[in-house]
């Protein structure tokens, strides 16, 4: 046999499936081919540059269809005609070669690499491959390398501080926990800001599919681009503007991360690898405040009267000194009789067989002999997780056909406790080209992600509200009391065992009250083509993602919360499939003008499905099953679908291969909007112009370009948006009201329909983007300077939000096309080589700037918009402000220039208390958007050594920090705010009322006097954190170390003597160092602790104390076979 | 050439209309049963009546139970919900039935749905002072223009009477709502609630003074078909389920181990009746103790160091906990009443305890919680049923303010102060009594009772009103002693006690429990007139009253024309 398989997969491959599906498609070649026998050529095929074998050469009979692949070793046999002349040989970034046969039978040939390739090629919109120089628009391109080995399981946070332009933050140190991205700021004033992730030309869904409504009791969930484990990732597109993603249309406005994976990429280079890559990392908790050992739990009354009480939230107590010594003496100061209480003592009650304890645990019933402080309580409770990664991936094939398999395999033990996540990815594609012209590729991959993490809602602790969560009361616990020791679990019930009712032990919440998300995932594409012509060509891609996140939470029974125990689960499904006709004309129309046509059609459907069934009453403890609960009640059965079609086309003119024109134009028919307002319209236009190709510069000058385009863009709603409806049995509704339906009570049983709270819109239209953007890009000194330049201008006008309104409309929010809001910016990529030696030691540094400036610029007849929040701690977007402000109490202040009272000024003050008054209107109180970002990225390499050290730094921004605000109100930070007890007068303030300051009998103002005791200072409407709100916005500029590799590679001269291709060992950390100056010093502030996950909107101003952030340590193997 | 066949196919079909024709909300209908509307805005208004972090803070303020929100830090965001609830919860879906009755020839159930409007809107009206009206819950109306309570008053009495004519005409078989959870679409019923809330609204009018309200209280105590039992009390029962969870809100929050509200010390001693320095008790035990309140605990010593330290209870009476220099003193008025019954003082504003197995807690009136037999146990989820009530408007609050009427207004009501109080006492504490019963409430006969005890009670009542005790500041005048019965009556509806404690400032023995001087109690506000104006309501609607042009510390509700006395602002 001539053709024998083996040539392709390589005899005793261990994946046998690799070899099937290769028998498959070389089916398929021979079942088109026919062909003469007559004479036989054989030989070698080798590398010019290393004299290395190259397999998967093109070797072609030229003028016939005749032909071969070289095989493992480089070696080819091939039949040719009698009349034959040339043989032709081609491999993708080699130059191709034509060789006279001149009646040899032995012909051997050295490949050298095609220079003329060397101009980058990146991926566009739909797949689109351009040449980077005929780009009228900024794209960052990123290798799989830079986000593997870096010992980040998530392939978005890997990219942080690498990309101008683009701002990403993750959501605390859980494991797969949330990570939020945006490009150029936050366009959309209520909507999903996120880009569009598209995975080998399918969209790929990066939802966060919150399982409850309400973000208070924000479970951070992950976002779905977890999914893809950076290992199988071959490259990453960032478009970031309109006008690069306009072809993408409705999804594309905030820019759009294009992902190739190896399964999915065009060709191989090398006619079989296996590559094989293992990583171990360890993670720790890397935000530890201080917390004060030096007064006890406890309160303060009167101004120097600090009384112990091991039942308190608050460390307003004695010294510990003191309360050792009244311990051993029998009496305090005031000569009472003195003793302290077992913290634990509730549970030494024999009458309550359900929470007796005493037995298993003397300490229950021992009154303590000395307090001590457990200030370590904290980085106790956080253990050191472990990460591994493993991968393999296998490529075959050659210029015509080819095939890769992976294989990739995630474990993470987080640092909470009991927490985990794993990820299995399988991927699989291929491609080949007939010579007929047709060609066919595909790729699907399946992914399990498996997460258990704990119930850790950013909690805010005010009254009954706080749920079941570890994180609820662990930042603000007292270290008198030793979380560290003392039981956690009451083994008798299965219950907490706590110093504080109604508060879950945090231990038991991690190691009981799991919340549980098993994810099955799909996607992959086929596409066929045709290549009619050379210059035409017609191909159909059907594109599908989609995955079921079966998810389940509990909360067992005898805890404090929810006493009776209580099991959900949750089961979401996401469907969506695409398909895209593109028909491509690409010509030279004479020696200086090329013209490429591409029209295209594309349709789309998205289906999602979420089904929530909560069990209340667990029955049996050993189970976990819905049945094992008392009653049922049908939280959610939601299905939702949305269809568009569209129609686009793209053409590209070039001259002279140094000026490069593109239009583009897409219309679409969504089926969310109303019938007639459905169709919608956008072009866009681009042009780049090469000047350093069109003229002489000066020899230090390589490369100049200048680039600019502008662009709109489109975008369609969300289902169901355009009529109003009736909830069934409203549990969503009623749910907050702790009431629910069906209703049964003594005058009978009754079902119940309530009005939708989000009031429908029949007229809703289309949004739209508009962008403009101009850039530059030069390189100078043979590439030692490179600078890339980008200023864009983006607004967006009509959105489609579901803004709040009044209540007394009878709905909480209506949908409506409101608004215009404007981003600006410029994105600096600067890349310098201060040292680039002879003998290959190598310096660069590459800086990212990112600087965006926001502002919304109408909303209509609103005066402003509440994004998210609180009734009194809220985001909200008022025009002439950036984005999102926080908006909450203030003091009441007195202008004592213009005599006003209002929102300037030193505070009034009641003449009683001494504490300030508040304004009783709510007043803006921080802007979170930040001045600018810089990531800088050091890289020093030498004879295989490379060093990469990346420092990220953000300039402004505020934060509400509640962590902040209650671990100073409840006097447990090591701050001198807190340690210091003597009693304080406010420095500046006026005796006053709401109505004014009052003036004493001379009409002079009077300054306050009061003398108030540091706990009330503090604490309860005090001056610091526990006053208002506004004490507890900082500005959240940070400076970080946030990755640092050493990697070695094997020179080849080692490896020749061992069975690798390539070989290569890397170190890394990850977030080894931060500062974030503007907090209290003993808090250790990580400001990426948001613990809020993907906002829709700009939410990232209020950190609500989530999952503290973690630190890496890790190495990594790759092996190439 | 098969893809491209199936392209073109794809594309076909994407082409038709049908393809992109599924906008259609296929999870919720557009136009569902009328009867399907009534129990939804019945279980809503109900429930945020009571519900903690809804109403329920009101009780605080009409001084029948406790929290730290003795300092009045309200804010324009602790009533968000309640407002929310009241618009999106029952008047929208009230506004529903009121536009499609008449369509479907539903007069019925379209009047019972004003008479409930009439009765959120003066609830709305008595708390807040202002609200929108004419633009409220109306689809043409985004930003609803606010008015004045004095001027939506007279709308609700109107629509009260548009529903009452309608009802009047109705024809024998005319339908009625089936899905009515509160009197089962009795048509009879819903007439007389309508009158109570026209009596109810002409009460706060007359104390305003208004004259003419004073002649229509006459009316409608003459023959005006007001509640006339106990049966026919305007009430929301609750269910016994966890899940779906149909439990009375204070059995959900007070049968867990953390409790949001203590039991009132003042409350617990009158109805305990021993007298005490204050004299504010009636000198006998009311038959309603047992039934209002479960002592967790009944032989607590708090001088003993280990169970609970003495220092979780800020006010035990004894002793006092606020150090001036070298002085102790004391700062409770009642403080701890012995016999378990540990409550809270009102103005206590210190921080909470880790007290909820000690606390005394709600008992089987209203929360369908447990008859206290002296079992003494750390009550849990299990213990009651949950099956409580929320009395809205009942045949006790008619004749409370009826002698009100009589007493304070001159009104003639056909029948004496004191017979209507007596009426009002006796028929309230018969409610209570037969409460267990339509909780599924276990009682033990031993502690309940006798007819001889309650006769006994409420002679001494009526005795006492008949010559009041003026060595009792706190029970001196037929007022005081008139006001006093109303409060405990108002266990269970937080909203009406806030109001008569407005509107009379009676009882004068609340609102300054708390010793003055102690720091740490200080309320930083006044007594609240009015709730302040919900915070969500303001950040969205620029046509809604701000907070800072009439503060709600000062500015009452346009019924509250006495001046407060200098004791309702603690200093």
């Amino acid at each position: 046999m001539r053709y024998n398989s083996t040539q392709l997969t390589s005899s005793g491959h261990p994946l046998s499936l690799v070899k099937g599906i290769g028998i498959f498609i070389l089916t398929l070649l021979l079942s088109v081919q026919v062909w003469a026998q007559d004479s036989s050529i054989s030989g070698k095929v080798t590398s010019a540059e290393d004299g290395s074998t190259l397999p998967g050469v093109n070797v072609i009979v030229k003028g016939t269809s005749q032909g071969t692949v070289t095989d493992i070793d480089g070696n080819y046999r091939l039949n040719v005609p009698e009349d034959a002349e040339i043989l032709s040989f081609s491999f993708i970034g080699l130059e191709a070669q034509e060789v006279e046969i001149n009646g040899r039978s032995i012909i051997n040939v050295e490949m050298a690499a095609d220079t003329r390739q060397l101009s980058e090629v990146v991926v566009t919109a739909i797949g689109i491959e351009r040449e980077k120089k005929a780009l009228g628009y900024a794209v960052s391109d990123v290798e799989g390398e830079a986000i593997q080995q870096i010992s980040e399981p998530d392939a978005v946070r890997g990219l942080t501080g690498k990309i101008p332009g683009v701002n990403i933050s993750g959501s605390g140190g859980g494991v797969g926990s949330a990570t939020n991205i945006t490009i150029r700021g936050n366009s959309s004033l209520l909507g999903n800001n996120q880009p569009l992730f598209v995975v080998d030309g399918v969209p790929f869904d990066n939802s966060s599919n919150r399982s409850n409504d309400d973000f208070r009791q924000g479970n951070p969930q992950s976002n779905r681009a977890l999914d893809l484990d950076p290992n199988l990732i071959e490259s990453i597109t960032v478009l970031k503007g309109a006008s690069a993603a306009a072809l993408y249309g409705s999804r594309a406005a905030n820019g759009v991360i294009v992902i190739t994976t190896k399964a999915g990429k065009a060709g191989s280079k090398k006619g079989f690898e296996v590559t094989v890559s293992s990583g171990v990392s360890v993670e720790q908790v890397a935000m530890n405040p201080e917390y004060q050992g030096e007064w006890t739990q406890g309160a303060t009354f009167g101004s120097n009267n600090f009384v112990f009480n091991n039942g308190f939230f608050g460390t307003w107590g004695p010294r510990y000194d003191d309360v050792n010594r009244w311990l051993n003496a029998g009496v305090n100061d005031k000569g009472e009789d003195f003793s302290v209480a077992p913290p634990l003592r509730k549970y030494n009650n024999p009458n309550r067989p359900d929470l007796f304890a005493a037995d298993i645990y003397p300490q229950i019933s021992e009154a303590p002999t000395q307090v001590l402080p457990n200030t370590d309580n904290w980085e106790n409770f956080w253990q050191d997780g472990v990460l591994f990664e493993n991968s393999v991936t296998v490529n075959a094939g050659g210029e015509k056909t080819s095939l890769t398999a992976g294989l990739s395999r995630t474990d993470n033990e987080g640092i909470i406790p009991f927490s985990e996540l794993d990820r299995t990815s399988v991927s699989f594609g291929g491609r080949a080209q007939l010579d007929n012209g047709i060609f066919v590729n595909g790729s699907v991959t399946y992914v399990e992600t498996n997460q258990r993490t704990a119930q850790q809602g950013a909690e805010i602790i005010t009254g009954a509200a706080a749920g079941s969560s570890l994180i609820s009361m662990l930042y603000l616990l007292s270290p008198t009391y030793d979380l560290t020791n003392n039981p956690y679990v009451n083994p008798r019930t299965g219950g907490s065992i706590y110093y504080r009712n109604g508060f879950d032990n945090p231990y038991w919440v991690s190691e009981f009250a799991p919340i549980n998300s098993e994810v099955s995932r799909a996607f992959g594409k086929a596409q066929v083509g045709y290549d009619i012509t050379d210059w035409l060509t017609v191909s159909y891609q059907a594109g599908f993602n989609t995955y079921t996140d079966r998810r389940s939470s509990l909360v067992p029974a005898n805890g404090e919360n929810i006493p009776a125990g209580q099991y959900t689960v949750d089961d979401i499904f996401r469907e969506e499939l695409d398909g895209n006709l593109l028909i491509t004309f690409d010509k030279n129309i004479n020696d200086d003008i090329n013209l490429r046509a591409i029209v295209g059609h594309n349709v789309n459907q998205r289906t999602f499905e979420q089904q929530t069934i909560i069990g209340t009453g667990v029955i049996d403890r050993s189970i976990t099953n819905i049945v094992n609960t008392g009653s049922q009640v049908m939280r959610r059965d939601l299905f939702e679908q949305q269809r568009f079609q569209a129609v686009f086309a793209d053409l590209s003119f070039s001259y002279r291969d140094y000026l490069f024109v593109n239009a583009v134009a897409r219309n679409d028919w969504s089926s969310t909007l109303p019938t007639d307002e459905r169709s919608y319209f956008y072009p866009g236009g681009s042009f780049s112009f090469v000047p350093s190709e069109a003229f002489n510069l000066p020899n230090f000058w390589n490369y100049f370009k200048v680039r600019g385009g502008i662009s709109r863009v489109g975008n369609e709603a969300t289902p169901y948006l355009t009529q109003n409806t009736f909830v069934i049995n409203d549990n969503v509704g009623f749910q907050d009201l702790n009431a629910q339906f069906p209703f049964t009570n003594g005058n009978g049983s009754f079902n119940g329909v309530n009005a939708n709270r989000r009031q429908a819109n029949p007229e809703l239209s289309p949004e739209f983007t508009t962008e403009y953007e101009a850039g530059t890009e030069m390189r100078f000194l043979d590439g030692r300077i490179g600078l890339d330049f980008t200023y864009y201008d983006r607004r967006s006008t009509d959105q489609i939000v579901a803004i709040d309104v009044p209540n007394s409309t009878g709905f909480g929010t209506r949908v409506t096309n409101l608004g215009e809001v404007q981003n600006r910016g410029v994105e600096i990529g600067l890349d310098l080589t201060p040292v680039n030696l002879p003998n290959g030691f190598r310096w660069n540094i590459y800086t990212a700037f990112t600087r965006n400036r926001n502002e919304v610029l109408d909303l209509g007849d609103l005066e402003q918009v509440v994004v998210d929040g609180f009734a009194e701690l809220s985001i909200v977007h008022r025009p002439g402000f950036p984005a999102g402000q926080i908006l909450s109490q203030d003091w009441l202040r007195y202008n004592e220039e213009t005599g006003e009272v209002g929102n300037v000024g030193v505070p009034l003050v009641n003449a009683n208390s001494g504490k300030a008054l508040e304004n009783p209107d709510l007043q803006i109180i921080g802007d979170p958007n930040p001045d600018f970002l810089v990531g800088v990225t050091n890289t020093i390499s030498f004879k295989g050594i490379t060093i990469t050290a990346l420092v990220d730094y953000q300039h402004g921004g505020d934060m509400y920090s509640h962590s902040a605000d209650q671990m100073l109100s409840r006097g447990v930070l090591n701050d001198e705010l807190v340690t210091d007890r003597t009693p304080v007068i406010a420095a500046t303030g006026f005796i006053g009322t709401q109505s004014g300051p009052t003036l004493d009998e001379n009409g002079n103002l009077q300054p306050t006097n009061v003398i108030i005791p540091r706990n009330d200072f503090v604490f309860f409407d005090g001056w610091a954190a526990g006053g208002v709100d506004w004490h507890s916005v900082y500005d959240r500029t940070t400076i970080r170390l946030r990755e640092v590799t050493l990697g070695y590679t094997l020179p080849a001269s080692l490896l020749d003597k061992l069975p690798f291709g390539s070989a290569n060992i890397t170190f890394s950390g990850r977030n080894l160092w931060f500062n974030a100056p503007n907090f209290p010093s003993a808090l250790n502030m990580d400001p990426e602790v948001s613990g809020l996950g993907v906002q829709n909107g700009p939410s990232q101003g209020l950190e609500l104390m989530g999952v503290p952030t973690t630190r890496r340590y890790g190495v990594n193997i790759s092996l190439t076979f | 050439m098969m893809a491209m066949s199936v392209a073109i196919l794809l594309i076909l079909s994407a082409c038709s209309d049908e393809f992109l024709d599924i906008n259609d909300n296929p999870n919720e209908p557009v136009n569902p049963d009328l009867e399907l509307l009534f129990p939804t805005a019945q279980v809503a208004y109900s429930t945020v009546i009571v519900h903690n972090t809804r109403l329920g803070d009101l009780g605080t303020l009409g001084q029948v139970y406790e929290s730290t929100d003795s300092q009045y830090n309200f804010t324009g965001g602790t009533f968000d919900n309640a407002w929310d609830e009241f618009f999106t919860l029952a008047l929208v879906n009230l506004e529903q039935i009121i536009a499609s009755a008449p369509e479907a020839g539903l007069v019925a159930h379209g009047a019972i749905a004003k008479l409930q409007k009439a009765y959120v809107f003066a609830t709305i009206i008595d708390i807040w002072g202002a609200a929108p009206f004419d633009e409220a819950v109306n689809g043409e109306f985004a930003q609803p223009m606010w008015e004045d309570g004095a001027t939506v008053y007279p709308k609700i009495l109107a629509l009260i009477d548009e529903a009452l004519a309608e009802l009047g005409g109705l024809a024998e078989g005319d339908p009625v709502p089936s899905s009515d959870a509160i009197y089962g679409g009795d048509v009879d019923n819903w007439i007389k609630m309508g009158n109570t809330l026209k009596l109810k609204m002409f009460i706060n009018l007359a104390n305003a003074g208004d004259a003419s309200a004073v002649s229509q209280i006459e009316a409608l105590a003459n023959g005006g078909n007001l509640i006339s039992s106990n049966a026919e009390d305007f009430e929301f029962l609750y269910g016994n389920t966890l899940a779906p969870e149909t439990r009375h809100r204070w059995h959900q929050v007070h049968y867990v181990a953390t409790k949001t509200y203590y039991m009132s010390n003042s409350l617990m001693s009158r109805m305990i009746g021993e007298r005490t320095a204050n004299g504010e008790s009636f000198g006998v035990q009311d038959p309603r103790l047992r039934y209002y309140f479960y002592r967790q605990l009944t032989d607590f010593d708090p001088t003993s160091t280990n169970a609970i330290v003495p220092d979780d209870f800020p006010c035990f009476g004894y002793g006092a906990r606020y150090e001036d220099g070298t002085t102790w003193q004391t700062v409770c008025a009642y403080g701890y009443q012995g016999n378990g019954y540990i409550g809270r003082d009102h103005g206590d504003g210190t921080g909470i305890p880790n007290d909820g197995g000690a606390r005394t807690t709600f008992g089987v009136y209203p929360a369908g919680g447990l008859f206290d037999d002296n079992s003494a146990k750390t009550v849990a989820q299990s213990d009651g049923t949950g099956a409580g009530v929320v009395p809205l408007l009942t045949y006790s609050m008619v004749n409370f303010w009826l002698a009100e009427a009589n007493l304070l207004y001159g009104a003639n009501t056909g029948s004496t102060a004191e017979d209507h109080l007596r009426e009002a006492v006796a028929s309230h504490i018969s409610k209570v009594l037969a409460f267990p019963a339509t909780a599924g409430v276990s009682t033990d006969p031993t502690f309940e009772p006798t007819q001889a005890e309650v006769d006994e009670y409420v002679n001494t009542v009526i005795a006492q009103f008949q010559t009041p005790d003026t060595s009792r500041p706190l029970l001196a005048s037929a007022e005081d002693i008139w006001a006093a019965q109303f409060q405990i009556s108002l266990f269970g509806n937080p909203v009406e006690a806030y109001n008569l404690l407005r509107r009379t400032k009676l009882p004068v023995a609340l609102t300054a429990d708390i010793a003055p001087n102690s720091m740490a109690i200080i309320p930083v506000n006044t007594y609240p007139r009015r709730l302040p104006y919900p915070q969500d309501e303001l950040n969205t609607n620029p046509n809604a009253i701000r907070q800072s042009e009439t503060p709600w510390e000062s500015t009452p509700v346009f019924w509250d024309t006495q001046a407060y006395p200098t004791r309702f602002d603690g200093n």
